[in-house]
């Protein structure tokens, strides 16, 4: 697994290559984390290298989802692949998240 | 001595080789039983008084005739030769016949003769010569491989490459040039980047650019990626557009090779028989496949040459093309052969070496080749030397087998590599140990030629080793006319080969510490499910012990089994219940049920519930005790997939986990909670059981 980030304005795009699972998530959430603290609290998470993804990956999720609106913001996911967009959809995280075809529209919906 | 006469009759009867006697007009007035019988008719009546000549061919009359006028005036025996007789019912035979003469007071009266049967001699001859023509044809066709490939190496200018071998391929094949065309950048057309002509006085191609439009041929063999051969280009329609350069040129029959590298056509070689209404043989378009494949390999490591090369070193660049030329090499696909697996693993050094395997089914054959090999030496030397190895083997192979004279061919394929090696390349004192065997299916026994390789074992149903499979001979390459034998070993239902290189045993850790030949005897030691799952373990256990220490050697790995008659296919592995074990586990199920063909959906969903499940046993199976294990065994029959996780942790009761409440909002939702009902979606059935021997067994189930 391989995550980046770069900022557009106020807002940061996270690129996540690869499986977003239970030995992955503790360093997606670190990172999630270290850019909450740092201020950063539009956040948006480009799926689009992301092939796999488990209850590990979705707990990332919600945390981050929690962290950022409790401080105004929030994080918001952007070019989800079918295979995991079924898992979000199964777990009813649809209904919590709010989903973009890619991160330029992602971006777009914070202004 | 009286040439009639009861008694000297009998005696002839007694004779196995026909005998006859005529007189000076040809008229047969003696024959024995066997002339009859050579002859195909019932009685001596329907012989003694007819003419000599009613039994001879058509071709032979002639020489007959001359022969016995020779006979009866010179009154000397003439010299056995071969005569075509005429049998009843018109078909001829060949035999030897001697005749002398049947001399009363110094007077020639007549001649006697005895045939003898020549068509065994015949036959033995005939094939004699075949095998000769074929040895011809097959040093030839090794000597145009060999130049190729030395052409291809020596140079990385690719247009001299190229140009050489132009000029090599009409010396090979009876053509009157040979194009080599590179598609463009936009795709429309193949630029002639390479042209030689046998015929000086023909306009050169070269810096042409022939449009694909024009062309249905060649963009038959892009697109299918296979030779065509046009039999009359002026005429045929796929070559419609290419009417008046062909007219012009005189060109009919042509044969267009595709060049493919790495799986992609990047161009073809056009090659117009000198002959017009020549017939391309099937040798002649494998060859030139052949040949074709090298071809392509330099023009694709040359391009790879040109964009890397202001980015790396020339060191690495070299890695590169070695690697690249060494890919290229490994069969894309294993035969499949009913009531048995195969497998392969191959995992690159660092550093370019010279390792490889290969397995192929012998044409028109069940016979199936398995092959490891290992160069002696690093680098890109050896990764050549294992192209010149691993051509030379299939080359060699391409005759007829049959389980009769397997073991005489396996030795003379072996043998044969091993001198055009010390022969041709005696110099570059290169040499590879080699084990090929030759497995038989039917009789469920291979044979094999050892050649100082690292010996495979041959494990039991119950993971007990049965044998080693020794060395038969040296290293292959040394010296000329080595000494190799051929040994065979039986395969029980069960029974396991597993095949290696050095690579393996001599993997270090960080620490400096080997893998060790002890090591993969002892992970070999267990009841092995399936090929599948005894290489995911053995290269995951080699993976954890080089850990991030940098590779140094190839690791190839080969395993042959023998199912168990009506044997579902069925996937095991064990491993210890802890979060480094995690990734194994997944990559296995992911392995295993992908191997099984099932969809990409299917796959992520084994995928998933496996980390699912697993992690939950390996967080809250053992609370804090010494982590126990996770068997995981996959299975697939016909009407469903089924994933059986095992594991010796504490009790676990699935109905105490709290379904999670899907319409929350995101305050209210807790995080966790969502692993087994994610199991439970994404499964059709799911079941879980204590065993009565005390582990917790999840089976999950997915219809097909």
């Amino acid at each position: 697994m391989q995550i980046n980030h770069k900022n557009t304005g106020d807002v940061t795009v996270l690129e996540i290559v690869g499986s977003v699972d239970a030995l992955t998530a503790p360093q997606i959430t670190t990172y999630i984390q270290g850019l909450v603290e740092a201020g950063s609290l539009k956040l948006i998470a480009d799926f689009g290298g992301v092939d796999y993804t488990s209850s590990a990956g979705l707990r990332v999720l919600l945390g981050a989802v929690k962290e950022t609106r409790a401080g105004g913001g929030d994080f918001r996911l952007a070019a989800v692949r079918p295979e995991v967009l079924k898992v979000l959809t199964l777990s009813g995280f649809t209904n919590i998240l709010k989903l973009y075809d890619d991160a330029e529209t992602a971006v777009e919906s914070f202004s | 001595m009286p040439s009639s006469g009861d008694e000297i009759v009998a005696i002839l009867d007694t004779l196995q080789d026909p005998y006859f006697e005529a007189v000076p007009s040809g008229t047969i007035t003696l024959v024995n039983r066997a002339f009859c019988e050579a002859l195909a008719y019932p009685s001596k009546e329907d012989v003694v008084g007819r003419n000599f000549r009613h039994f001879t061919a058509r071709e032979d009359v002639r020489t007959i005739f001359e022969h016995f006028k020779t006979l009866y005036r010179t009154g000397q025996p003439i010299p056995p030769f071969e005569f075509h007789y005429l049998r009843r019912g018109g078909e001829i035979q060949v035999a030897e016949i001697v005749v002398s003469p049947i001399l009363e007071n110094g007077e020639v009266t007549g001649a006697r003769g005895i045939l003898r049967d020549i068509s065994e001699r015949i036959r033995a001859e005939r094939i004699l010569k075949q095998a000769k023509e074929a040895a011809e044809h097959h040093a030839v066709e090794l000597a145009a491989i060999n130049r190729v490939a030395a052409t291809v190496s020596r140079s990385l200018n690719l247009d001299e490459v190229l140009q050489s071998v132009c000029v090599e391929l009409t010396r090979v094949f009876p053509i009157r040039n040979a194009g080599i065309g590179l598609l463009n950048a936009a795709r429309t057309g193949l630029q002639v980047v390479a042209f030689h002509s046998a015929d000086p006085g023909e306009t050169s191609a070269l810096g042409m650019t022939l449009p694909l439009e024009g062309s249905a041929a060649s963009q038959e063999v892009l697109a299918e990626k296979r030779t065509v051969v046009v039999q009359d280009a002026q005429l045929d329609a796929r070559m419609r557009g290419m009417a008046e350069i062909t007219r012009e040129r005189g060109t009919k029959a042509i044969m267009i090779v595709p060049l493919l590298a790495r799986g992609e056509a990047i161009g073809t070689i056009g090659m117009p028989a000198r002959d017009p209404d020549y017939v391309f043989r099937e040798k002649e378009i494998e060859l030139a496949e052949t040949l074709a494949s090298q071809i392509a390999a330099a023009v694709d490591n040359a391009r790879l040459h040109g964009l890397t090369e202001s980015a790396l070193d020339v060191a690495e660049r070299d890695l590169e093309i070695g690697r690249q030329i060494q890919a290229g090499f490994f069969p894309e696909a294993l035969p499949e052969i009913p009531g048995w697996e195969l497998g392969a693993r191959f995992d690159a050094a660092r550093q370019v070496a010279g390792d490889f395997y290969d397995a192929f089914r012998f044409k028109d054959s069940n016979l199936t080749a398995l092959i490891v090999a290992d160069v002696c030496d690093k680098g890109v030397g050896a990764a050549l030397f294992m192209v010149l190895l691993r051509s030379l083997l299939r080359a060699f192979s391409a005759g007829r087998v049959d389980p009769e004279n397997v073991r005489t061919l396996l030795l003379e394929i072996v043998l044969n590599t091993n001198n055009f090696i010390a022969e041709y390349h005696g110099r570059s004192n290169m040499f590879a140990t080699l084990f090929f065997g030759v497995l038989d299916p039917d009789q469920a026994i291979l044979h094999y030629v050892n050649g100082g390789h690292e010996p495979p074992v041959v494990t039991d149903a119950t993971g007990a080793i049965r044998r080693r499979l020794m060395p038969t001979g040296p290293a292959v390459g040394l010296f000329p006319d080595l000494d190799f034998g051929v040994e065979a070993v039986e395969f029980e239902p069960g029974d396991l080969l597993v095949g290696f290189t050095d690579g393996v045993t001599d993997a270090k850790n960080p620490a400096g510490e080997m893998f060790s030949e002890e090591r993969l005897l002892d992970r070999l030691a267990a009841p092995s499910t399936s090929v599948f799952s005894v290489l995911f373990d053995l290269a995951a256990e080699l993976k954890r012990h080089i850990g991030d220490r940098s590779q140094f050697d190839d690791i190839t790995l080969v395993a042959l089994r023998r199912k168990p008659e009506g044997e579902p296919e069925r996937h095991s592995i064990r491993r210890p219940a802890a979060m480094e074990a995690l990734a194994d586990l997944m990559g296995f199920a992911e392995g295993a049920a992908r191997r099984a063909g099932l969809d990409d959906e299917d796959v992520f969903a084994f995928k998933l519930v496996t980390e699912e499940v697993c992690a939950n046993i390996i967080q809250h199976g053992f609370a804090g005790a010494a982590p126990g294990l996770i068997v995981l065994a996959f299975e697939v029959d016909q009407a469903a997939a089924r994933l059986t996780i095992r594991d010796d942790g504490m009790h676990f009761a699935p109905e105490q986990a709290a379904r999670p409440d899907l319409e929350a909002g995101w305050e209210a939702r807790p995080i966790g909670g969502l692993g087994l009902f994610l199991v439970e979606e994404l499964m059709d059935r799911l079941a879980y059981t204590r065993t009565e021997d005390d582990f917790n067994q999840f089976e999950l189930i997915k219809d097909r």
